[in-house]
């Protein structure tokens, strides 16, 4: 498993943003091969979908090779990059919403879009979904990247912070409400004696 | 409590919440569900999405960002082929100008020229004036006259009718016939000069006249 605790020391160095900075292709290749699996990691818990999120990892990355040279170093790459994700992701989610809005019948707050259990995909990834969506379902779109970011991909609060561009304080209240939603969602299926 | 979720806790508070555990049901409860919490998250978090083909994504992020340079390139040709294009239409447009002015001018020379003939000769004749608009005039009335036809502008539509000519050949036409009013004049009877004024414009001036216009 890619922790990304540990991502910290994975960050590109200054050499390799500079080479970048200069339309090197070679050496945003190798950017590229380093941290497009963190990203679609990333993409693909929020989206649930594959080909969602291999699409927004490819604009993704193409927005980084556009604008690399607005890239501050004072902050980790990872936090960049996931900040265009999330971006990302959250305009695919919000298109998403709308487009099945009327199908899907959702809550006012529910952020988890609709999964295709016909859809084409690896079958490892769609029992993923379907783990990830049975307890995140009724979670607010903040709440769900609060918990995504923090318990799933376990990073810190603070980085969680840079990434949404919250508080801490406001990413321990939304983690906070997410885990008690979460565990009365056990806690029900436990009764029901699910799993 | 959720701190212990987190092991963000000093040893020191590790200590104090496992004293206060001891002695509180709601508390152990609660960390009951946290332990269940942490379990069901870790079934998420050892499962990796799996990314299939990983080579083929890093090749379609590579190939988009082709375009940006591509781009510049199509732009640059296209800004050279638009302004080839629009050097093309200018010069086209400056050539046509230039043929137009020079058939204007030329057109307008040859009127001048005609109508300088026509006055020097309608001056030798006694005819009927120098003016040139005079003389359109009087070609004018003398077909409307001589031919019958009420209609001003009746010259210009038999001539235009049958040659299909513009407008400046039209004034040459007419022109022309002016030259004939002094002979016309000197014909006797309106039928006589009808047919007279017919001939001339048939034979004389090649301009086939349909009466019926």
């Amino acid at each position: 498993m890619m922790h990304n605790r540990d991502i910290g020391t994975l960050q590109p160095d200054a050499d390799m943003i500079h080479k970048c900075r200069n339309r090197d292709e070679k050496a945003f290749r190798i950017l590229v091969e380093k941290f497009q699996s963190y990203a679609f990691n990333l993409a693909f818990r929020l989206v649930l979908n594959e080909d969602d999120a291999k699409d927004i990892i490819q604009e993704s990355f193409i927005r980084i090779w556009k604008h690399i040279h607005q890239y501050d170093q004072k902050i980790l790459f990872t936090t960049w990059l996931y900040k265009i994700v999330i971006n990302l992701c959250y305009d695919n989610l919000k298109s998403t919403r709308r487009r099945n809005h009327m199908a899907m019948r959702l809550a006012d707050n529910q952020a988890v879009p609709v999964i295709n259990d016909n859809a084409s995909g690896n079958e490892d990834n769609k029992e993923l979904i379907r783990k990830i969506r049975k307890l995140s379902k009724t979670l607010t779109l903040k709440q769900r990247m609060v918990f995504i970011l923090r318990d799933l991909l376990d990073l810190p609060v603070k980085e969680v912070s840079g990434i949404l561009g919250l508080s801490e304080g406001s990413v321990k209240t939304n983690l906070y409400l997410a885990r008690l939603n979460i565990r009365e969602k056990i806690l029900v299926s436990e009764k029901h004696g699910g799993s | 409590m959720h701190l212990y979720k987190d092991d963000e806790l000093t040893d020191r508070e590790k200590t104090l919440l496992e004293n206060h555990l001891s002695n509180c049901y709601s508390c152990r409860t609660l960390r009951k569900e946290l332990n269940e919490y942490k379990k069901a998250v870790k079934k998420i978090t050892d499962q990796e999405p799996y990314l299939s083909d990983p080579v083929r994504l890093t090749d379609k992020i590579m190939s988009g960002i082709k375009p940006e340079e591509s781009g510049l390139l199509q732009n640059a040709t296209r800004l050279f082929r638009l302004t080839g294009i629009r050097i093309a239409a200018s010069v086209l447009i400056l050539v046509q100008t230039g043929l137009f002015s020079y058939q204007q001018f030329y057109i307008s020379g040859s009127v001048r020229e005609i109508n300088q003939v026509t006055q020097k000769q309608n001056t030798q004749a006694g005819g009927p004036g120098s003016d040139y608009q005079e003389c359109i005039e009087e070609s004018r009335r003398m077909i409307t006259d001589i031919l019958g036809y009420d209609d001003p502008g009746f010259n210009r539509k038999a001539i235009k009718y049958s040659k299909n000519l513009s407008g400046a050949e039209i004034e040459n036409y007419a022109v022309q016939i002016c030259r004939y009013s002094d002979r016309l004049q000197k014909t006797g009877n309106k039928q006589q000069k009808k047919q007279l004024l017919i001939n001339i414009l048939s034979n004389d001036l090649n301009i086939k006249i349909n009466p019926g216009i």
